[in-house]
């Protein structure tokens, strides 16, 4: 008859169970831990349950490498203070004031500034960079309607040019009076799309990665080691988080009143929290 | 190593961001506009003024120097994107030799 397990061996056992039953599957990672994966006091480190990317199910079947998953896993977005987000962007701190007085200003997720300034991401720079860009030529409120509704199309740009290492513009266009289409795609097939449209009277495009490689420099300069603006384009927080933002822009455009605008919604607590757990502070 | 990366990633999208813009530019050309233009390209004032422009171009582009598209069109007298499509291209200049603006 084997031995009873002792009072801490019960606890341990109980807790393997719970996790079981939550469906998450821990690896010992004590050996060869892979950089940037955190781990428990224990040695062992949570992974995603085994999720089939294929079916968008949890069958064994076209599963993904378990190192692929917790490679995603430990893919933490950069927030950092917002003194030191002003010093990567270059903008002014009076120019930001004068903005949030005004209902102007811009963040990530569609928001009107950051949960927390403490906390700013990295992502939210990018957002007040287009915003200035994009002033130069629109109003500054246009431009912050822009950038604040149509944040799923530039945050795809800007996943594809970081992770995939492909050159996405972000790009607007006026084709009448009151039509305007925004969106994104490789550079080099925008010219062919434009060409094969309606003339239009304003075409403004965005180079994010310019801003990004900016950032990067500033950066450099200023001894901060930059980690990851925006989760990979296929990674599933990403999808969903995007799914969310669109299905919100549609319930609003069903409600919309020119007559009332409102400012946007903050993110939904879900979506903080899953924000949180991808964000790592830098400094 | 990752700056240099996006710095390549963004040269691309800024040439293509030219090209867009010259596209545009076509595209919003009236009829008569583009009728116009034809008979200026064959009007002496306009051989004149790229006999004048030519040296400096050519040096320019000799040198590998960019050069500001819409500072050649003005002294032309004639839209970026023609300056470049009916005169700069017969020196070999392309897209990538052009810059709308100085960094």
């Amino acid at each position: 008859m084997a031995p009873l397990p002792s009072r801490a061996g019960m606890t341990e056992i109980r807790a393997t169970r719970r996790r079981q039953a939550r469906g998450l599957r821990y690896l010992n990672v004590a050996g060869g831990r892979p950089p940037g994966v955190s781990v428990s006091a224990t040695g062992w480190v949570a992974i995603a349950p085994p999720l089939c990317y294929t079916h968008g199910c949890t069958c064994t079947r076209s599963m993904q490498p378990v190192s692929e998953i917790a490679r995603m896993r430990a893919m933490l977005i950069g927030s950092v203070p917002l003194k030191t987000l002003l010093a990567l962007t270059g903008i002014n701190r009076e120019t930001l004031k004068s903005d949030r007085l005004r209902g102007y200003s811009v963040a990530a997720f569609g928001a009107a500034r950051s949960v927390v300034d403490e906390r700013c991401l990295l992502v939210d720079a990018i957002a007040m960079l287009i915003h200035n860009d994009l002033s130069g030529t629109l109003h500054r409120r246009a431009a912050s309607v822009v950038v604040r509704g149509f944040w799923d199309k530039w945050a795809e740009a800007l996943a594809r040019i970081e992770h995939k290492n492909e050159p996405v513009l972000f790009a607007i266009g006026q084709v009448s009076e009151t039509v305007w289409w925004a969106g994104s795609g490789l550079a080099r097939e925008l010219p062919l799309f434009v060409a094969n449209q309606p003339p239009m009277q304003r075409l403004l495009t965005v180079n994010i990665a310019r801003h990004k490689c900016n950032m990067e420099q500033r950066a450099e300069k200023l001894g901060i080691g930059l980690s990851t603006f925006i989760l990979p384009p296929d990674d599933p927080r990403f999808v969903s988080w995007m799914a969310e933002f669109r299905r919100d822009r549609e319930s609003r455009q069903e409600m919309f009143d020119p007559l009332h605008m409102k400012p946007p919604h903050s993110p939904s607590a879900r979506l903080r929290k899953s924000v949180e757990e991808a964000a790592c502070r830098l400094q | 190593m990752s700056s240099a990366i996006t710095e390549r990633i963004a040269d691309i999208c800024d040439l293509a961001r030219l090209n867009t813009e010259l596209v545009v530019m076509a595209r919003r050309r009236r009829r008569q506009e583009a009728e116009q233009i034809n008979e200026y390209l064959l009007s002496l004032e306009f051989q004149q003024r790229a006999e004048a422009l030519e040296p400096r171009v050519r040096a320019e582009l000799a040198q590998g120097r960019p050069v500001l598209l819409p500072e050649i069109a003005d002294a032309l007298g004639v839209p970026p994107d023609i300056a470049l499509a009916c005169w700069l291209s017969q020196f070999g200049a392309t897209i990538r030799d052009v810059v709308m603006e100085r960094k």
